[in-house]
C-alpha cells in the first residue's frame, strides 16, 4: 500500500503502490487526506496498484470530490491495468474525469 | 478474518444444500411426477452454482452449470427419470462435493478426480442432446404475444434487456462482500451493456468513513436469464441491500413504479434508464405522463388489489415475473420459511452449566427458605422454584435434536449397499421425531452403521434364496426410535434369516467363552455375539475396515451410559435395541444415606422402596435376594460395595431399581426423598470406579456420588446367571 509523496514545485506528487483494498482503506484515507491538506495541487500515480476494490474506488471518488469543494486541482495521472478494469467495469471514468493512459510496458 | 467466516458459510451452506440434493434425489426415483421434488433439486443445484460464482469458484460453477443443465431439461419434462440418470446425478452430487471440499480446504483435485469429473461432465451432457430450444420457443412465444399487446395496448416497453437496480447498505463492506464481484458474477451471466455508478451519497474525503458502502448501481443487462437466477446472484447481500429487477419488456407501468420509488430525482433516473437504453425517450414521456395524469378509475383499483394481480388481469405483465415477485415477497427460499437459527455449540454448553449451577443454588436456597418458616417467603420462592424448573427443563431441551436426520442419512447406505451386495433392500424408518440430546445424536451414528450394514451383509439372505422361502425378494430393514421410561431406544431390524445359534455357540465353545456342559437361553447365546473376538471379520469392506466389531459396538454405546441388546426367530429376522439416557446434565435423583455418605439415584429408575426386614423371613441371610411378591431380586449392599465401615443399622431398606428389562435392588440405609440436582462428571482418575457415575452437590453443600445403575444392575444379572451356570 506504501503511499509516497514527492514535492514538485509545491505540487503533490502521490504514488500508491501496491494494494488498495478495504484493509488497507482507512490508512490510505488518513494519509491522502492529509496531503491534500498541505497543498492546492495533487498529482496521483497508480500505475503499480496491484488490486483496488469499493473501498479502494470510493476514496479516490472521494479525494476529487474534497478537491472540487475546496477548490483544488487532484488528477489522476497514471493507471495500473487493474485500476482500469475497474473504473471501466464501473463507467466512472466520466465521473473521475482523467484522461486513462496506461504506462508504456502495460498490454490493454 | 471475515473472509474466513464467509468461507464456513459457504461451507455450510453447500452441505446443507447438498443434503438436500441427495434426499430428493433417492426420493425422486419413487416418485418421479413429483414436481416439488424436481423444483427442490433443481434450486440446490442452483444455489450452490450462485454462491460459488460470489466467490470465484469457477470449477464449480462450470460443473454444477451442466447438472443444472439437465435438470432444467428434467424440470420442464424433455427428458424423463430412470434409475440411470438417478444414479448419474447422485455421482454428480458426489463431484460437487468433493469440489467443494477442494476449494475450502483450498487443495487442487487429484488427478483421479479431475478424470471423474470430465466423465462425469460428459455423461450429463449425454441427456443434454441438441439444445432443445424449448425454453426460447416459449420466450419467443411470449415475445410475439407481447408485441401483439404491444401494438394493441402500447403499455410495454420495447427494451429487450433487464434493468436492475441495487442499492447496497452500509455495512456490506465490513461484512467481506463487494459490490464488484457481484458486478462480475453479472457480467458472466450475459453482456452488461451499461451500468451507472451512483455516487450521491458518497460524501468528501473528509467525511468518508473508507469502510461503509455509499455506491448503488443501475445496470441494464442483456441476458438469457431469469429473475430468479439474478436474484440468486444476490442471495449473500438479500438482507442487506435493495434490489429491483425489470425484466425484458416489463409494462411501462412496472418502469413508472420503479421511478417513483428509486431515491433519485425523476429526471435523474429518467435520463439513467434512457442513457442505459432500458427506456426510450419516447417511453420515458409516456411514463411520466401517466404519472401525472392518473386515469382515476385504474388508480384507484390498483391501490386496492395487489398490484401483481391488476398487471396480470390486465396482461400488462407476464405471469412467470409476477409470480417471481410474490415468490420474493413472501421470502420462500425452498418453499420453507427458515425457523431456526444458528447458535455456536459452546455458547449453548455455557448456558446449560450456569442453569446447573442454578439449580444447584436454588436447592441450597430452598434449605434455607423452608428452614426460615416464613410462610410469605416460601410460597414466592415456590413461584420461583418453578420457574427455575422450567428454564431447566426448556435448556436441556435446547441440546435436543430430532434423530430423523441420522435415520435418514441411511437411505443413501441402504440404496448403496443394496446394489453392491447385489439384494434388494429397502428402509424402512419410524419415529424420526424421536428427540436426543445432540452428542448422542453424533456418536451414535458409527454403531448403527455397523448394525444396519451387519443386517444387510449376514442378516438378509440373498434374493433366490427369499422367494424359496415364501418371503418377499425385497428385504427389509427397519429403524425405529422412541422414548421408554428416561431412556430413549433405538432398534434396528431385519426381516432376515434371524441368528443361527447352533453356529454361534459352537463359535463360542472354541473360543472357551462357554463351557460345553453349560446350558444357555437363547437370548445368553445371542447375546455372545458382542463378546470380544468373537466379530465375523470375513469381508473387509469400506466401512468394516474401520475396525467395528460387535464388541466396540457394545463399549461406544456403553460409553454413552446405554446397552444394547439383540434378539432374533430364526427364518424370521434380527432385532437390536438399543438403549440410550435422554439427558445428560441435570437429572431428578432419589437421595439415600448409607452411613454418613449420601448418594443419589436417578429417579426414572426408582420403582419402589421396601423395608429390608419386613422381607427377610424369606431369604437366607447371606444370600443377597429377596422373594419381592414372589418375583426373585437381587440386590446389592452399598454399604459392602463401598466400603463404608460402620454398625448394621436396625433398619435397612432396599430401593428397587429398573435398567431396561432388568430389576435390581439396592440396600441403604435411610431414604432422604427426591431432588433434582446437577450431575458433575466426575474426573478421569475415577473412571473405572464401579457404580458411580458421577457426583452432584447437595442443597447443603455436601458432595453425593451418583449411582451407575445400569451398570450396577447389568452387573448384579450377569453375576447371578453366570452364577446359575456354573451351579448347572
Amino acid at each position: 500500500m506504501p503511499v509516497k509523496q514527492k514535492k514538485v514545485k509545491g505540487k503533490s506528487m502521490v504514488k500508491i503502490d501496491g494494494e488498495i483494498l478495504i484493509y488497507q482503506a482507512s490508512e490510505v484515507c488518513e494519509t491522502l487526506k492529509k496531503y491534500l491538506s498541505e497543498s492546492e495541487s495533487m498529482e496521483i500515480d497508480l500505475q503499480d496498484v496491484s488490486e483496488i476494490d469499493t473501498s479502494g474506488i470510493q476514496l479516490l471518488l472521494a479525494l476529487k470530490k474534497q478537491a472540487k469543494e475546496a477548490g483544488k486541482d487532484v488528477s489522476i495521472s497514471m493507471h495500473s491495468e487493474k485500476v482500469v478494469e475497474v473504473i471501466e467495469m464501473l463507467n466512472i471514468a466520466h465521473e473521475l474525469g482523467d484522461p486513462i493512459v496506461l504506462s508504456s510496458g502495460q498490454s490493454h | 478474518m471475515a473472509l474466513d467466516n464467509l468461507k464456513e458459510t459457504f461451507l455450510q451452506e453447500c452441505t446443507e444444500l447438498l443434503s438436500e440434493m441427495e434426499a430428493a434425489l433417492l426420493q425422486i426415483e419413487q416418485d418421479p411426477e413429483n414436481h416439488d421434488l424436481l423444483n427442490a433439486i433443481f434450486r440446490a443445484a442452483h444455489t450452490i452454482k450462485g454462491s460459488s460464482g460470489l466467490f470465484g469458484y469457477d470449477n464449480i460453477v462450470a460443473f454444477t452449470h451442466v447438472a443444472e443443465n439437465v435438470l432444467d431439461r428434467l424440470r420442464d419434462g424433455d427428458i424423463a427419470i430412470s434409475g440411470e440418470l438417478v444414479a448419474l446425478l447422485l455421482e454428480s452430487r458426489d463431484f460437487i462435493s468433493t469440489l467443494v471440499d477442494a476449494v475450502v480446504t483450498e487443495q487442487a483435485l487429484t488427478a483421479e478426480s479431475e478424470a471423474k469429473g470430465a466423465e462425469l461432465k460428459a455423461s450429463l451432457a449425454g441427456y443434454l442432446g441438441e439444445q432443445a430450444p424449448k425454453v426460447q420457443d416459449v420466450q419467443e412465444l411470449q415475445k410475439s404475444e407481447d408485441d401483439r399487446l404491444v401494438r394493441r395496448e402500447g403499455q410495454y416497453v420495447s427494451n429487450d434487456n433487464w434493468h436492475i437496480s441495487l442499492r447496497l447498505n452500509e455495512e456490506v463492506l465490513a461484512f467481506g462482500m463487494d459490490p464488484i464481484s457481484f458486478i462480475q458474477y453479472l457480467s458472466r451471466l450475459g453482456e452488461i451493456t451499461h451500468i451507472t455508478t451512483i455516487t450521491d451519497k458518497l460524501p468528501g474525503l473528509d467525511a468518508i468513513d473508507p469502510e461503509k458502502c455509499y455506491l448503488g448501481f443501475e445496470i441494464d443487462l442483456d441476458a438469457d436469464t431469469s429473475k430468479e437466477e439474478i436474484e440468486s446472484t444476490f442471495e449473500f447481500v438479500k438482507d442487506d441491500c435493495t434490489l429491483r429487477i425489470l425484466p425484458p419488456q416489463a409494462s411501462l407501468e412496472k418502469y413508472l413504479e420503479f421511478i417513483n420509488e428509486v431515491e433519485l430525482p425523476e429526471l435523474k433516473i429518467g435520463e439513467i434508464l434512457v442513457k442505459g437504453k432500458a427506456l426510450t425517450e419516447a417511453e420515458l414521456q409516456q411514463a411520466l405522463n401517466i404519472q401525472n395524469n392518473p386515469t382515476s378509475q385504474s388508480r384507484a383499483e390498483t391501490e386496492k388489489v395487489p398490484l401483481g394481480e391488476v398487471l396480470v388481469q390486465e396482461k400488462m405483465v407476464r405471469p412467470e415475473v409476477v409470480n417471481a415477485a410474490v415468490k420474493k415477497q413472501q421470502n420462500l427460499r425452498t418453499g420453507q420459511p427458515s425457523k431456526s437459527i444458528r447458535v455456536d455449540a459452546d455458547k449453548l454448553d455455557h448456558l446449560i452449566n450456569l442453569i446447573g449451577e442454578m439449580v444447584i443454588a436454588g436447592a441450597g436456597a430452598a434449605m434455607h427458605t423452608y428452614a426460615t418458616g416464613n410462610a410469605a417467603l416460601i410460597e414466592s420462592f415456590s413461584g420461583l422454584n418453578m420457574l427455575v424448573e422450567e428454564v431447566r427443563d426448556s435448556a436441556l431441551r435446547l441440546r435436543m435434536v430430532q434423530i430423523a436426520d441420522t435415520f435418514n442419512r441411511f437411505q443413501r447406505v441402504v440404496r448403496d449397499v443394496s446394489k453392491e451386495l447385489n439384494k434388494k433392500i429397502r428402509l424402512e424408518i419410524s419415529g424420526g421425531e424421536t428427540e436426543l440430546d445432540k452428542t448422542v445424536v453424533e456418536k451414535i451414528g458409527d454403531p448403527l452403521m455397523h448394525l444396519v450394514r451387519n443386517s444387510m451383509d449376514h442378516g438378509l439372505e440373498p434374493a433366490q434364496v427369499r422367494v424359496s422361502k415364501g418371503k418377499p425378494e425385497t428385504g427389509t430393514i427397519k429403524l425405529n426410535a422412541y422414548h421408554d421410561s428416561g431412556s430413549v431406544v433405538i432398534e434396528v431390524s431385519d426381516d432376515g434369516a434371524g441368528l443361527n445359534r447352533e453356529r454361534i455357540l459352537k463359535k463360542a465353545q472354541e473360543k472357551g467363552l462357554v463351557s460345553v456342559e453349560a446350558t444357555l437361553s437363547d437370548q445368553e447365546v445371542f447375546n455372545l455375539i458382542f463378546e470380544p473376538g468373537f466379530s465375523t471379520a470375513e469381508k473387509v469392506t469400506n466401512l468394516s475396515g474401520r475396525g467395528v466389531g460387535m464388541d466396540v459396538v457394545r463399549k461406544n454405546i456403553e460409553s454413552m451410559r446405554g446397552m444394547v441388546e439383540v434378539f432374533s426367530h430364526a427364518g424370521l429376522g434380527t432385532t437390536f435395541k438399543i438403549r440410550l439416557p435422554l439427558t445428560l446434565a441435570i437429572i431428578d435423583g432419589f437421595h439415600v444415606g448409607v452411613e454418613n455418605s449420601s448418594f443419589v439415584i436417578p429417579l426414572e429408575m426408582v420403582l419402589e422402596c421396601v423395608e429390608l426386614n419386613a422381607y427377610r423371613g424369606n431369604v437366607d441371610e447371606d444370600k443377597n435376594y429377596i422373594n419381592l411378591r414372589g418375583e426373585v431380586l437381587p440386590f446389592v449392599r452399598l454399604r459392602d460395595l463401598f466400603g463404608l465401615k460402620g454398625g448394621g443399622k436396625s433398619r435397612e431398606n432396599i430401593v428397587v431399581v429398573q435398567y431396561g428389562t432388568h430389576k435390581a435392588g439396592l440396600l441403604v440405609d435411610q431414604l432422604f426423598g427426591e431432588l433434582q440436582t446437577v450431575i458433575k462428571p466426575l474426573g478421569a482418575i475415577f473412571s473405572h470406579v464401579k457404580g458411580v457415575s458421577g457426583s452432584t452437590i447437595l442443597g447443603n453443600g455436601v458432595v453425593a456420588l451418583i449411582i451407575d445403575v445400569p451398570g450396577l444392575v447389568q452387573e448384579v444379572t450377569e453375576h447371578e446367571s453366570k452364577a446359575a451356570i456354573s451351579a448347572a
